[in-house]
């Protein structure tokens, strides 16, 4: 099937040349009354050309604090970003100004949400939201009506010309969320943000939203971050994941070496906890515990509170351990055999 | 076995809102449209669909929050029009639990008082005996002693669905609908709340109906499934079948959307289009409008849903008995 092999394919031949961006040492930190929040604690990634990272992780794992920080849109006053570099195509985001920011995002990194509805205005006409796009990122824009039809179409809107006069509110959540990514993609950007667009979609409408992802990346070489929870979106979608757990990355790789050989616990406990269809499991494996409070942080590795493998020396921070191609954890056991039989197989 | 809940061409209409236009004729939404099924003592009725299915409707009408325009409940052989009377003998026997642990319990009430709450409401017990209940609620959902005198939002969003669970399970009751009672849920916590569903059952010898919409959790959780598609049951199957043998085409195409966390699986074939508006559903059969392999007899006649192998119906006029149709 060459929908599955392709991806992992483009991700070799663009690793040796420079990412598109790299994030490096990011800490986005929220002073508040009880103390200070470390929701973005020390991340490290890049994205490549045509790629599609998935950021997966839980509620308060940091994934969305750390694509408001590449965009800058930290929520402040209260939340900063303390420490990092995020180079994107050869600039560093955090050394520009407010305007040069501004131009950055929206035309070079756009962003979709979760809720097209909230995030669409409803007193105004799909053609005037998708115009405005083309507008505020270059003035005055000749064959408007014409530009605005086209990036409809290729978000597969069909018969754009009569559906720009219609509402937000009369259109179905997948028509609306390819309003959102219509205008995300009207200023041809390099990089997209992508916040769990789907979440609210029903499976069908789903499937049709990732499908034209896929299309959109190869159509206009976008790159695309994808946040989300669900490892089964992941899978379909993506050439490399990084897992986050409590603020920092435990785990990053091909798509294909995480699902066949997790290396850290938690990522183990996660594909492990997850129902698939037609498997015969009895009692499904369950990671016991929550996740730590972001204001009580234990020392040395965050989940060593909920592992089954869990040593003194866990009470250190985890190395980076190096255990395949790209494949990194951050375990003191990672890629040792004790850690698989302890965690349960595979 | 006895069917503990028998549902026979329940109907529930709404009626359409028709503006200033008072001389049209008034339309109706056909939320839930001659559905019926029955669901055995002991065991778990998953119900699936996408939104606009009329699967939450339908769960009203069980619960009893709504009459239905048409058809018959029957709960342990008594119609639900006999329970009107008394509603509250009802309401010991059917709780629910619904998707969002934070709206449901009250912010201001302690775990204690909200567990104890049910049982001085039904009178099944005074002060000392709600306490001690109290006491047997938390063990049995997995919560420490300690939780009895803190608020809602001093729990993680687990630990407030395992008090929305106790409270259900406060009353004693014999039936429970869980209305997507982890999709608000973490990843890593979900596993925990089945886990916890699957062994109250066991103990306590309970029914449930789960209602939501990802299949992996349906066909985990129930003995038997039934998949809506606009207003309509289309399949209702073993769950062993639901992705192994599913006949609908629907069906089919819904077990095709769902993302396999497996990178190697290849990538299926989408459905397309939309569910269509169920204030004007496509004439014959309600999917013919996305069927891939719909026929001309689709499109006028209205199929029904017929036993196609023992416990496996399905409402499809390609699916003869024991066979299956290739729809891709």
């Amino acid at each position: 099937m060459t929908e599955a092999s392709s991806p992992e394919h483009r991700a070799d031949i663009t690793t040796d040349n420079e990412p598109l961006l790299s994030v490096e040492g990011l800490k986005t930190h929220f002073r508040t009354r009880d103390g200070v929040v470390k929701a973005v604690d020390g991340v490290t990634f890049d994205v490549h050309d045509g790629e599609i990272v998935g950021l997966v992780g839980e509620s308060g794992s940091g994934k969305t604090m750390t694509s408001l920080s590449i965009l800058r849109l930290v929520p402040s006053p209260g939340g900063r970003i303390v420490a990092g570099r995020i180079r994107f195509r050869g600039r560093d985001l955090l050394q520009l100004n407010d305007s040069e920011m501004r131009a950055v995002r929206g035309r070079e990194i756009s962003m979709i949400l979760q809720d097209p509805l909230t995030s669409l205005n409803p007193v105004y006409s799909i053609g005037n939201q998708v115009a405005e796009a083309f507008r505020s990122h270059s003035g005055r824009v000749a064959h408007l009506a014409d530009r605005v039809a086209n990036v409809l179409r290729q978000v597969r809107i069909p018969a754009p010309e009569r559906l720009v006069r219609s509402y937000p509110h009369q259109f179905s959540g997948g028509m609306r969320q390819r309003v959102s990514a219509a205008i995300a993609i009207a200023s041809q950007p390099k990089l997209m943000i992508a916040d769990e667009p789907t979440t609210a979609l029903d499976v069908t409408t789903q499937a049709q939203f990732l499908q034209l992802l896929r299309q959109l990346r190869d159509e206009a070489n976008l790159s695309i971050i994808y946040i989300t929870h669900d490892l089964g979106v992941v899978a379909r979608l993506c050439t490399r994941v990084v897992v986050m757990y409590a603020g920092r990355i435990v785990e990053s790789g091909p798509v294909r070496a995480i699902y066949k050989s997790p290396a850290h616990p938690y990522t183990r406990g996660l594909m492990r906890s997850v129902p698939r269809l037609g498997d015969d499991r009895d009692k499904l494996f369950q990671i016991p515990g929550q996740p730590p409070h972001l204001l009580n942080m234990p020392l040395g590795c965050s989940f060593r509170g909920r592992c089954a493998a869990a040593r003194e020396i866990c009470e250190q921070a985890p190395p980076d351990r190096r255990v395949g191609d790209k494949h990194i954890a951050a375990c003191w056991f990672a890629g040792q055999p004790e850690l698989v039989a302890e965690t349960g197989g595979a | 076995m006895v069917a503990l809940l028998q549902v026979s061409n329940v109907k529930k209409f709404f009626p359409a809102p028709r503006g200033w236009a008072l001389w049209r004729r008034a339309e109706y939404l056909k939320a839930v449209d001659d559905v019926s099924f029955e669901i055995e003592e002991g065991t778990t009725f998953g119900l699936v669909g996408e939104s606009g299915s009329g699967k939450t409707t339908l769960s009203r009408l069980l619960l009893m929050l709504q009459a239905p325009t048409g058809g018959s409940i029957r709960f342990a052989g008594t119609d639900l029009r006999e329970f009107k009377r008394s509603p509250a003998a009802y309401r010991r026997a059917v709780q629910a639990v619904f998707q969002d642990p934070y709206s449901s319990l009250n912010p201001r009430m302690t775990v204690g008082d909200l567990l104890a709450e049910p049982v001085i409401v039904h009178r099944t017990g005074d002060a000392a005996a709600a306490s001690r209940r109290v006491d047997e609620l938390l063990d049995l959902v997995g919560l420490s002693q300690r939780s009895r005198n803190l608020y809602p939002h001093e729990f993680s969003g687990g630990q407030r669905q395992r008090v929305a669970i106790a409270r259900a399970l406060s009353v004693g009751p014999k039936f429970i609908v869980f209305d997507e009672p982890v999709s608000a849920l973490d990843v890593s916590i979900r596993a925990q709340i089945l886990n916890l569903l699957a062994d109250i059952q066991r103990r306590l010898d309970l029914t449930y109906l789960l209602i939501a919409h990802d299949l992996a959790v349906v066909e985990h959780v129930s003995d038997i499934c039934g998949v809506m598609y606009l207003g309509r049951l289309v399949e209702i199957c073993p769950s062993r079948e639901l992705s192994r043998n599913p006949l609908h085409p629907y069906t089919q195409a819904l077990i095709a959307a769902v993302p396999v966390p497996d990178p190697d699986v290849p990538e299926p074939v989408v459905v397309a289009g939309e569910t269509p508006s169920p204030l004007n559903p496509p004439s014959g059969c309600r999917f013919h409008t996305r069927c891939p392999s719909v026929i001309a007899e689709c499109r006028s006649l209205d199929p029904v849903l017929r036993e196609v192998s023992p416990g496996h119906w399905a409402a499809c006029h390609l699916v003869r008995p024991s066979s299956r149709v290739n729809a891709g």
